[in-house]
């Protein structure tokens, strides 16, 4: 993997190439909609570019995308502005589809968890992170990243009926 | 776990190529200033406002008497209409004549200066300042013993001889140890340190104290009034002459002190006479145009008894008969600054020469006044002002480290025959002083 200027806002179309799944990936999970993961998905590059800070190293880039991901993904979802103007029946019109039906019913019952336990079972099992680096990127201790993570696959289990997620 | 079933699901998960083309085309315009988030100040300004709030609250509620201070200023300020400050006072002697311009000299005056001023009065009472006529001084000089050489002679040196100062005179040389204590000289020594020789009038009207040294202040003065030619222009505050006989021009505060053009102008104006300069706030012109409205406003209530411009001190003298809410309220709203306008109010004291006479620490001062609240809250009658002087042993005079019970020699001492009064009147030291 070719290195990348530390420095936020050089070779951008590199930049994007690489973390674009990263960040498309957890904006969706976060939000469950694709127009307001596009919209996150600019936000987030957009803020990136204009930062001009200078990162550690990958990890930092990386944990600092997902964190700025996040950050975006609730202000698109709670800004009043929002909330008034979108119907939620127009969302449920754009599902988000994947190619098998497998990973379709895989998603819909990764929307269907709470919050709290989507995101780490996301960052986990989708985004390979450690729950050390979870708990960096949701702000909690590792511990409760392993707790919600404990939880979060006894509900998958019983809505996939055991599928997917036997092994751990 | 099925590592490749969500491998495919995250390649899956990728931005259109549109968004990735608007995207591209945003990080290619410049960038924008990022909004500033007003919101977010506004709340954190918002908070320590309420902090800063809590804190002084709380802290006046710790001592509960700067809490009702607080409350009651308050409730001043914000709910109740705001009222002019005022003095009471006991017995008011003071003298003036209609429409005159008078130089104060003797006792208690260390300045002489010039003030023009409305009086309804009746002026025939025996008040101890008021001058004596020709045929009253003869008679009271013929009481004593003079004989009418001497009474002629005396008179014709031109001393204004005030009641006061006659039975000041009578009670000094009755307690002189001498044979004939009412004798000419005496009486010309007593009156060369005490009164000041009638030789003339100021344009106004006013006696020239003083003459020789006060000579080329009064010439000052006459060029000047002659320059403005009866309309005082905004810069000039007034006039008087202080006790080295100079003549002191107020000029108005908002000229630019660096700027010594006027001051230039009025010594051009004067020959360069003897005069000096002094800042004050309010020019002769809105004194007189605020001293109209005052006289018509409370000749309106029937509260009037005089007003007027006291140069000097660059205010008006009022005195009032009484007072009510309604007159300090209109007060208030002519003179919004409190300042402006030095309010007396009492009723005349009867006319006592011979009481007053027994108390000569008091000629010649400022009457003894009760300052009060613009709310009319007096200081306690009861309360003895004289005897709460701090003691004074002769080598301690520390405030701090005073005996809360009295000394027994104080206990034992009326405040009548306290030796030397204080050398500050502390009636009028009061939490509202005016000056």
């Amino acid at each position: 993997m070719e290195a990348l200027p530390l420095r936020a806002g050089g070779e951008m179309d590199e930049m994007i190439d690489r973390y674009q799944n990263t960040v498309y990936g957890l904006a969706l999970a976060r939000t469950g909609s694709r127009a307001d993961a596009d919209d996150v998905f600019q936000e987030v590059f957009l803020a990136y570019c204009q930062c001009g800070k200078t990162f550690r190293d990958e990890e930092h880039r990386k944990a600092w995308l997902l964190r700025t991901t996040i950050n975006q993904a609730r202000r698109v979802t709670s800004s009043s502005w929002r909330q008034k103007t979108v119907p939620l029946s127009e969302r449920e019109d754009v599902p988000v589809l994947f190619q098998g039906p497998e990973e379709n019913r895989v998603w819909e019952a990764l929307q269907a968890l709470a919050e709290d336990y989507r995101l780490p079972i996301y960052l986990f099992y989708f985004q390979e992170l450690s729950t050390r680096e979870i708990a960096k990127v949701l702000a909690i201790r590792p511990g409760a990243v392993r707790m919600r993570l404990t939880r979060g696959r006894e509900q998958l289990r019983e809505a996939l009926k055991g599928e997917f997620f036997d092994e751990s | 776990m099925n590592h490749e079933l969500f491998t495919n699901m995250q390649k899956q998960m990728n931005p259109s190529p549109e968004v990735r083309a608007e995207l591209s085309e945003k990080l290619a315009q410049p960038a924008k200033k990022r909004p500033v988030p007003w919101m977010k100040y506004g709340a954190v300004a918002a908070c320590a406002a309420l902090v800063i709030g809590a804190f002084t609250i709380y802290g006046y509620s710790q001592d509960s008497g700067k809490w009702m201070i607080f409350v009651s200023n308050f409730q001043h300020d914000v709910v109740d209409l705001p009222m002019h400050s005022y003095v009471t006072v006991e017995g008011m002697t003071g003298y003036v004549a209609e429409s005159t311009a008078a130089v104060t000299g003797g006792e208690g005056s260390e300045e002489h200066y010039m003030t023009n001023v409305l009086d309804r009065t009746d002026s025939s009472g025996g008040d101890r300042d008021m001058g004596m006529a020709p045929e009253d001084l003869e008679q009271a000089m013929l009481d004593v013993g003079y004989t009418l050489e001497e009474i002629e002679e005396y008179q014709s040196i031109g001393y204004q001889m005030t009641w006061a100062n006659w039975w000041k005179f009578v009670h000094q040389q009755e307690n002189s140890e001498g044979a004939d204590p009412f004798n000419l000289e005496g009486l010309k020594l007593f009156s060369q340190k005490e009164l000041y020789v009638n030789t003339g009038a100021l344009p106004g009207g006013a006696y020239i104290g003083d003459a020789p040294t006060q000579e080329e202040a009064v010439n000052a003065y006459e060029k000047l009034m002659g320059r403005f030619n009866g309309q005082y222009p905004d810069w000039y505050g007034g006039a008087y002459i202080d006790n080295t006989g100079t003549l002191i021009v107020q000029l108005v505060e908002d000229k630019d002190p660096g700027d010594k053009t006027l001051e230039l102008q009025v010594l051009d104006w004067t020959d360069d006479g003897r005069v000096a300069f002094s800042s004050c706030k309010y020019s002769l012109r809105y004194l007189r145009d605020l001293q109209d409205k005052v006289v018509d406003a409370m000749s309106e209530l029937d509260l009037f008894s005089s007003c007027g411009a006291n140069e000097k001190r660059n205010r008006l003298d009022l005195k009032l008969t009484s007072v009510t809410d309604e007159a300090l309220a209109l007060l208030a709203e002519l003179d919004p600054d409190d300042d402006a306008i030095y309010v007396q109010v009492g009723q005349r004291a009867a006319a006592d020469v011979g009481r007053d006479v027994r108390e000569p620490a008091i000629i010649g001062e400022d009457p003894a006044v009760r300052h009060v609240m613009p709310g009319g809250t007096p200081v306690p009658d009861d309360e003895d002002l004289i005897a709460d002087e701090p003691y004074y042993d002769g080598a301690h005079y520390d405030l701090e480290e005073l005996p809360e019970k009295k000394l027994p020699q104080e206990e034992m001492r009326p405040a009548t025959t306290v030796d030397s009064a204080p050398e500050e009147d502390v009636s009028t030291s009061c939490q509202f002083p005016q000056e």
